[in-house]
């Protein structure tokens, strides 16, 4: 049997480790004294506060989200595609090789910088989010799809279930395990390569935008702040797919 | 029509099984094979089925076999209707439906229809594979594979599942892998003892 620390006592821990790490920062910031370098924590709470009231704000946050979920469930829906007609056409999986390793282990700086020579800036942190999410789903669904359980395909082939039926029955649910691990890592790839892009291309209204005017500008508070909003979000979807999922897996 | 001629079968690096093992039925009844575990009774199974190849010799089974696995093979996040309708897809939904309900009837399953398989005890679900076979089997002239079906099963359900599988094999040929020499004696069978006896 395994014993689970009670709730309240994962969130105390939480709770101190997070006032260490705090205090640990503000003394840090204090010793060195050069604010411009860094910023105090309580500085950079009252510039994120500061933020929050502003419209635009919001929009910067919402617009960088929707370019990433977009290209999140565009690679995932595609990896999915792949995977499945992989494990139904086993020869395409060395058609799909060659591109999906270039994806996998090219810098993906290299991918933000010739991605903005295609497109317009908007559209590069979509496609970045995609192509960071597509070898990922691509190989872990494709995985999973090969884990089904042999013996069922066999009581399929003598019992004639139909291509559907085997596909709704037997690959969908093996795919659902793993798009649990997909989406979870998948996400924060995408979140990261996103905003990094953004960055990188100056996408307006972006986080990525906001960071890097913040550096420009040397304002550090600022640039803790959105550096703080990023890390938010991205636990926030994490913590919100890891919801979605456990009411599935209830269901 | 079942024709084995011959057989010899052996698994890479492993000692050879069968040994050189011939029968033959072609018209309804019952074969039991039996044998201690490890003669080859499974293996026998998948060469029925084609899932195996023979090293030498021939297989014959025509129609293709109906099987019940060893293991229960359902899918369990499904009813145990919606599991034995799956192979029914190709007839009339009112006559899929009436057939299921009937075989489960047969197994004693019935009352648990719309049971998920994930919630229903190892005997429970093994008298639903069982089920399953009975209503995928054609009216007459099937060959229907059974391994070890009572495994789980307890004694009143297994008693009325025989007293079936008699009648059944007036219309049909039944395959028995077992270990239990009365299954094979209430059915009247032909016995093939498997394992160098």
């Amino acid at each position: 049997m395994v014993f689970q620390k009670p709730v309240w006592k994962k969130f105390v821990l939480f709770v101190c480790s997070l006032a260490f790490w705090l205090l640990f920062w503000h003394l840090a910031a204090v010793i060195t004294n050069i604010p411009i370098l860094l910023p105090t924590p309580v500085s950079v709470a009252k510039t994120l506060f500061s933020l929050l009231p502003d419209g635009s704000f919001w929009l910067t946050v919402f617009s960088s989200l929707l370019r990433v979920t977009a290209g999140f469930f565009l690679g995932l829906f595609l990896g999915a595609i792949l995977a499945l007609a992989v494990s139904f056409i086993p020869l395409l999986e060395s058609f799909f090789s060659v591109p999906i390793s270039c994806l996998k282990t090219a810098p993906v700086a290299s991918f933000i910088i010739l991605v903005n020579l295609w497109l317009q800036t908007e559209q590069v942190t979509v496609l970045i989010s995609f192509l960071m999410v597509l070898p990922l789903a691509y190989r872990s669904l494709l995985e999973a799809l090969r884990a089904r359980d042999e013996q069922m395909l066999i009581m399929a082939k003598h019992y004639r279930l139909t291509r559907l039926q085997i596909f709704l029955h037997l690959s969908l649910p093996s795919m659902r395990a793993a798009l649990k691990s997909v989406c979870s890592v998948g996400m924060g790839f995408a979140w990261k390569a996103g905003v990094a892009a953004e960055v990188i291309v100056l996408v307006p209204h972006s986080l990525g935008e906001q960071l890097y005017d913040a550096k420009v500008f040397l304002e550090t508070e600022q640039l803790f702040a959105w550096t703080i909003v990023v890390i938010l979000v991205s636990l926030l979807l994490e913590k919100g797919l890891a919801l979605l999922f456990r009411k599935e897996g209830g269901r | 029509m079942i024709f084995v001629s011959d057989l010899f079968f052996s698994y890479d690096g492993e000692k050879e099984l069968f040994g050189g093992l011939s029968f033959s039925l072609d018209s309804p009844g019952t074969l039991a094979f039996l044998g201690p575990s490890g003669c080859g009774k499974s293996t026998l199974m998948g060469l029925l089925l084609g899932e195996l190849s023979p090293k030498k010799g021939r297989v014959v089974c025509s129609p293709a076999p109906v099987p019940l696995f060893q293991e229960d093979r359902l899918f369990p996040h499904l009813s145990l209707r919606k599991n034995l309708l799956l192979p029914l897809h190709d007839i009339d939904p009112k006559i899929a439906e009436k057939r299921v309900l009937e075989a489960l009837d047969r197994v004693g399953l019935l009352s648990e229809a719309d049971k998920k398989a994930s919630d229903c005890s190892g005997g429970m679900k093994r008298r639903a594979s069982l089920a399953r076979a009975l209503a995928f089997l054609p009216e007459s002239g099937g060959i229907l594979l059974l391994d070890e079906p009572f495994a789980g099963v307890d004694d009143g359900n297994k008693q009325k599942i025989l007293s079936y599988l008699n009648g059944l094999q007036k219309k049909h040929t039944i395959c028995l892998i077992t270990h239990d020499h009365q299954d094979a004696a209430f059915l009247n069978a032909k016995n093939i003892y498997l394992g160098g006896r």
